[in-house]
């Protein structure tokens, strides 16, 4: 706890407490002569008590002495845990203003958006610094480096936030700020965050950035004074919303087939909610569903487009929540953009049925036949693979699993099929022979050689990091799949020699590689990808085959990566169309699009960008946008030939699910010290005396010196009290009349 | 308060400058207070009645007194007691002390002597007067014819107090002067070594003498009514101390009480009356004591 004072001139005047002292030795009265016979009498009483009186009166002028330092203490007006030197509304200010400017800050309080209220707070803070103060104002949007602004510009300045999709964590945002105001030279440094303190704004797992100045501030006091954080709250405890959480395509749109648009819609708060969800597919209402929401539950609603969508076409749909007005209209709508492709072939060839039903079960759910699915698939022995001769082109991808031998006219239809463009995955296992697969055709498809199967000591191995988190198959998902793979058991595995021209995405934990991947360029780039370990599991581990738990139902991975192998390898990975605001979007184009001109136009119609056109073969990438809704492409060729995409762009889905920040994560932010929270008016005003003025101890002081009056004067009147009897001369007194002790 | 009684206050009394008229006021004030008061039957044997007794001389019944109270009283009683007292006066520097300006403890003393001086002579008590400081300067015969009182009162308004007092030699001297069993009034502040005043004491009381002993302080000695610092002297001694007077007032009084009980505590030991006064008291209390005493050996 730190001690300040207020006046700190005024404490000189403890040094009184040397009056008494000074009274004593210099000002001594002149004493009175006086005959007096019984001088004996007096002799011998001092000499039993000259001890006792001396006692007495270093007591009573310590106690006078204690008494003057006190009375100039408290007059000095001493605080504890003060953070800046002076407490005037006249005190020029670097002044730093933090504003959260996230999705959940249009929440409706009052009829005003909590960033209205934060707006509100902030000019009645700048009404409160002298014109000579400088401010600096970031919010979390664009968290850049602040210029010291006047009162009546940063007024101004904030006159024009405004809810913003994307946002960077407030500790950002407190870093720039920090920086600025430590290095302005006003006497009085605040920084005031104003926020309804979601977590989504927040990263609570690390400290503010630049809370190294603020320390740096509080050692030197020479520059000025000590940098104050108060963070605002702002918004209810407790918040009423409806809102889409999700609006997802469960499966691919393929052609012929309606697509279903699934949406989740949740209530956040303590009341039930009744709701209608309209679907509205390419502008146009195309049905609706009533909701009834229990306190904090959620309900499902599915809807189905026409069963005949265009192919190639973006078909856009949007989920909207109406029926009552919520506070919070971000999250009331959600938008999927999506195209209707032909259904992809797959052609799995295996020796047994049980290395190819787990990859089967991946692509396709639902073996019945006619069902809806995304992809045709198709199962084989190799010994037939010599039918698939004419039209194996047609297939997007063939799966090789654990396939002991091929002869040399079947590794010849998939050295043509790579090298036409067509995909191959080989999953190694126990049937396979390295002799044939290292064979002279082999060879030529194959990213690897194997050598021999390992089986790693003990439980065996897992799978390792992603050595590349930025290839299709990983990209989107790389930090969860990494998760997934580092606790996924691997019992044995080929060792491959990856010769070069290969190269190896993904390894075990002993650093051995798993999946190794070659390309062949042509019209169309051929992939082969090559599991070492097999892309399906035994029920028991000491079965033959049972090499890994890959595809354990318990791991989600296994679905998901097979499901993006398909289409990385038909050349088709963006397809996907639904982004977060804030996320950079990868568009897939045509494999002979050779777009001349890229133009770009957000869901309110009225801005139209242009971009660079992507290389030949790449994705186009949009980078961060912002704007919620539905976003238009054109991608201009040669001859004006025009090919129109889309995307949709979503809200982030901690902004809806509000969760506020804890006492606990904000001590972690700013130090369990380093900050003062404030919730309302009063509670500012109070933050602000407490940090400005300090817990004042002059009440206390006040009191000790009562008390030290009382004792002095106990003391005096104990020490000089009258002898009882008939004395009964004038000029008797006690306590600080008399002459100093 | 009676015209007479007033005489025994000492602020009054010190405007009489005449030490005979001091005497006989004193008395004549104590007489008039014992009429109203519960010790009224002394005021009778002061007038020279005793109460009849069978044997008495019926010729010396006081009929007059029968008229008035319906009992027999006798006249003539004092020829049966013959008590010689000594008023013996301490001369030293202390005694002349007054912090009021008003009476001294000397002149205090010198004015309850004259008193007991003038009612003894009344008494037909033959009473004589010794005046000491290191030994006795001045000493007058006992005798109880009325001159005698003039000569007392005489000798009482030449001495003055100065010099240092010699307590052990002076009575021992004193005790040598006395030739018979005699009552030996001492008129005296004490303030000097007690343990040979003590011994002194002794040595008179166990001479046969009946002593009583008159303690006489200053009023501000004994109510010590100072404040502030003072630079106190002991006129005898020359002795400075300078004294915060609030600080030591209660220790100096206690010390005062303590002085004073030692000496009744010694004076009760050898059967001696003591009596402690200071200058503002009235002289009854000191008359009383005197009274008690010859009424003991009565």
């Amino acid at each position: 706890m730190e001690f300040s004072l207020m006046h700190a001139g005024l404490a000189a005047g403890a040094a009184l407490a040397a009056l008494p002292v000074i009274l004593h030795l210099f000002m001594r009265p002149t004493p009175k002569h006086i005959v007096f016979p019984a001088l004996r009498l007096i002799r011998e009483r001092q000499k039993k008590s000259k001890k006792k009186m001396r006692i007495k009166n270093w007591l009573l002028l310590a106690a006078r002495m204690l008494l003057l330092a006190l009375m100039a203490l408290a007059l000095a007006r001493p605080r504890l845990h003060s953070e800046t030197p002076l407490g005037d509304d006249s005190v020029p200010t670097a002044l730093g203003l933090v504003f959260d400017t996230s999705l959940s800050m249009a929440y409706l309080e009052n009829d005003k958006t909590l960033l209205d209220q934060a707006k509100d707070r902030a000019r009645e803070i700048l009404g409160k610094i002298p014109d000579s103060s400088l401010v600096f104002a970031v919010n979390s949007a664009e968290p850049g480096v602040p210029v010291g602004l006047t009162p009546a510009t940063a007024r101004k300045w904030i006159d024009d936030l405004a809810v913003r999709p994307v946002n960077r964590p407030l500790n950002v945002a407190m870093g720039q700020v920090y920086a600025a105001v430590a290095d302005c030279d006003r006497p009085r440094r605040e920084v005031y965050v104003l926020t309804d303190l979601a977590r989504s704004s927040w990263d609570a797992e690390r400290p503010a950035e630049g809370l190294d100045r603020v320390e740096k501030a509080k050692e030197s006091k020479a520059t000025g004074g000590q940098i104050a954080t108060v963070v605002l709250k702002l918004g209810p405890e407790e918040r009423e919303n409806v809102s889409i959480d999700e609006a997802t395509l469960p499966q691919d749109a393929a052609q012929g087939e309606p697509v279903e648009v699934r949406g989740l819609v949740r209530a956040h708060g303590a009341k039930p909610a009744k709701r209608i969800v309209e679907f509205y597919l390419g502008g146009s209402k195309k049905g609706q569903t009533a909701v009834d929401l229990q306190p904090g539950g959620q309900a499902e609603v599915r809807f189905s487009t026409p069963p005949r969508l265009k192919e190639g076409e973006v078909h856009r749909v949007e989920l909207r929540v109406t029926g009552a007005p919520d506070p919070l209209n971000f999250d009331d709508q959600r938008f999927v953009s999506f195209e209707v492709r032909p259904a992809l072939k797959v052609l799995i060839v295996s020796d047994l049925d049980a290395d190819s039903e787990y990859v089967a079960m991946a692509l396709a759910p639902d073996p019945t036949p006619g069902a809806a699915g995304g992809y045709q698939l198709e199962r084989t022995r190799p010994a037939e693979l010599a039918r698939y001769r004419d039209t194996l082109k047609d297939y997007a991808a063939v799966f090789l699993l654990n396939v002991e031998a091929l002869d040399d006219g079947g590794w010849g239809l998939l050295n043509a099929h790579v090298h036409e463009g067509g995909g191959l995955v080989v999953g190694l296992g126990d049937r396979c022979k390295p002799a044939n697969y290292n064979g002279p055709i082999a060879g030529q498809v194959l990213p690897g050689q194997l050598v021999e199967p390992v089986a790693p000591p003990g439980q065996g191995t897992t799978f390792g990091k992603i050595a590349d988190a930025t290839h299709p198959l990983f990209d989107r998902y790389s930090r969860e799949i990494d998760a997934q793979f580092a606790v996924m058991p691997v019992y044995r595995y080929w060792k491959v020699n990856a010769p070069s021209g290969s190269r190896t995405l993904l390894n075990f934990a002993d650093g051995a590689p798993a999946l190794v991947e070659r390309n062949f360029k042509g019209a169309r780039t051929g992939r082969v990808l090559m599991w070492s370990t097999p892309l399906a599991r035994r029920v028991l581990r000491s079965e033959r085959g049972a090499w890994n738990e890959f595809p354990n139902s318990s791991y989600w991975a296994f679905p998901v990566i097979m499901n993006l192998t398909i289409p990385y390898l038909a050349g088709s990975t963006g397809r996907q169309l639904v982004f977060e605001a804030g996320e950079d979007v990868l568009l897939g184009m045509a494999p002979d699009a050779r777009p001349q001109d890229v133009l770009i136009t957000g869901p309110d119609g009225k801005t139209t960008e242009r971009i660079a056109p992507p290389q030949a073969g790449e994705p186009l990438k949009v980078a961060a946008p912002q704007q919620l809704g539905q976003w238009t492409v054109v991608a201009v060729g040669p001859g004006d030939a025009r090919a129109t995409m889309g995307f949709s762009l979503n809200a982030p889905l901690g902004e809806s699910r509000f969760a506020p920040m804890e006492a606990a994560d904000l001590d972690v932010v700013f130090g369990k010290d380093g900050y003062a929270l404030a919730g309302d008016d009063k509670a500012l005003k109070k933050v602000t005396e407490l940090i400005r003025v300090g817990h004042e101890i002059f009440p206390w002081l006040m009191f000790l010196i009562l008390i030290l009056v009382t004792l002095e004067n106990y003391l005096a009147n104990t020490f000089y009290k009258e002898s009882p009897g008939p004395a009964n001369i004038a000029g008797t007194s006690t306590g600080m009349a008399q002459a100093g002790a | 308060m009676g015209t007479a009684e007033k005489f025994l206050k000492p602020e009054v009394i010190r405007q009489v400058s005449r030490l005979d008229l001091r005497a006989k006021f004193i008395i004549e004030g104590f007489i008039a207070g014992l009429h109203a008061s519960p010790f009224q039957g002394f005021s009778v044997e002061f007038s020279e009645h005793r109460k009849y007794t069978p044997g008495d001389n019926i010729s010396d019944i006081d009929w007059n007194v029968f008229a008035k109270t319906d009992r027999f009283y006798t006249k003539k009683f004092q020829a049966e007691t013959n008590l010689t007292g000594y008023l013996v006066m301490d001369l030293s520097a202390s005694m002349g002390y007054t912090h009021r300006q008003e009476l001294t403890k000397f002149e205090y003393g010198v004015s309850l002597a004259a008193a007991l001086g003038y009612l003894m002579i009344h008494q037909q008590d033959p009473v004589g007067l010794i005046a000491f400081e290191k030994k006795v300067r001045k000493s007058l015969a006992p005798g109880s014819r009325r001159s005698q009182l003039a000569n007392i009162l005489s000798l009482l308004a030449q001495l003055k107090p100065e010099g240092e007092a010699d307590f052990q030699a002076s009575l021992m001297q004193v005790a040598g002067m006395l030739k018979h069993r005699s009552l030996v009034m001492i008129f005296s502040d004490l303030l000097a070594d007690p343990e040979p005043i003590r011994k002194a004491l002794y040595r008179l009381r166990f001479s046969g003498h009946d002593v009583i002993l008159f303690h006489i302080l200053d009023e501000a000695e004994a109510e010590f009514p100072f404040d502030g610092m003072l630079r106190l002297e002991d006129n005898e001694t020359g002795e400075v101390i300078e004294v915060d007077a609030d600080a030591i007032k209660a220790d100096y009084l206690e010390e005062v009480d303590d002085f004073r009980a030692g000496y009744k505590a010694d004076c009760i030991r050898a059967r001696i009356d003591y009596v402690p006064l200071h200058t503002g008291m009235p002289f009854d209390k000191a008359l009383m004591s005197y009274l008690l005493s010859r009424q003991a050996r009565g």
